[in-house]
């Protein structure tokens, strides 16, 4: 009996193994989303940072319209959605972006000069970071150490 | 002894369709069929044993082109899925 229940274990854990395999091979960022996503963040960055009230009244809801864009075809497509500070060890990547992301507008706000310099660099921090994200997001599912996020 | 396992959780395609869901947000109807290689009529028998028990939620969103279906855990699914996790876990432990 005991060993009966020992194999059906067994089994049912190797069937959570491909559960979980399968999320990790689906969770995959097509190329384009990281490019559009880090333009719209560092075009942002330089509105907001350029003291103009117009300039910031235009660049929002371009932005927010662009965000909710790119994530809705991101769901459309690949069928899944996982927040980005809601994923276990992955979600480290998120907070070191959004620190970096805030480092930058303080920069960016405090020498104006620099706006330029901090938009490019938010562009880059954006793809670096969530292609770590997804990298760490993978890996981790795929060891099973990211049990249940929420 | 014999360990109390979740019956609702422990069919296997059941199983998987929470290890895939608990990794998710939310993931589309046709990704976790697709995920368990059977057909729609399976895959809904299975979600709807699910969501009877309160394990999964499910959403349609519309205003977006064609209705599709979209699935998530409830906290008490969250919870009920790493109970039998822990319960199957324990099982392999204390085994001889």
């Amino acid at each position: 009996m005991e060993n009966q229940q020992h194999d059906e274990a067994h089994a049912a854990l190797t069937a959570i193994d491909a559960g979980r395999t399968a999320a990790a091979e689906r969770l995959v960022s097509p190329l384009w989303y990281h490019p559009p996503l880090g333009i719209l963040v560092a075009g942002y960055l330089a509105a907001v940072t350029s003291r103009s009230i117009v300039v910031t009244l235009v660049a929002s809801p371009i932005f927010f319209a662009g965000v909710f864009a790119l994530v809705s075809v991101y769901k459309k497509i690949t069928g899944l959605w996982i927040s980005g500070f809601n994923a276990g060890r992955a979600s480290w990547w998120t907070a070191a972006m959004s620190v970096s992301l805030l480092a930058l507008y303080g920069l960016a706000y405090a020498q104006i000069w620099s706006v330029w310099a901090a938009a490019a660099t938010a562009f880059i921090a954006v793809n670096v970071f969530g292609r770590l994200f997804d990298r760490t997001l993978r890996a981790s599912l795929r060891t099973g150490t990211v049990a249940h996020p929420r | 002894m014999k360990a109390a396992l979740n019956e609702i959780i422990h069919a296997p395609n059941r199983l998987q369709i929470c290890a895939f869901l608990i990794s998710v947000d939310r993931a589309e109807f046709s990704i976790v069929r697709d995920m368990l290689g059977v057909t729609d009529s399976v895959t809904s028998k299975h979600i709807k044993i699910l969501q009877q028990a309160g394990y999964v939620q499910i959403a349609k969103p519309t205003g977006q082109g064609r209705v599709k279906t979209w699935l998530e855990l409830t906290p008490s699914g969250r919870l009920a899925y790493a109970q039998h996790v822990d319960t199957l876990r324990r099982v392999i432990a204390d085994s001889p």
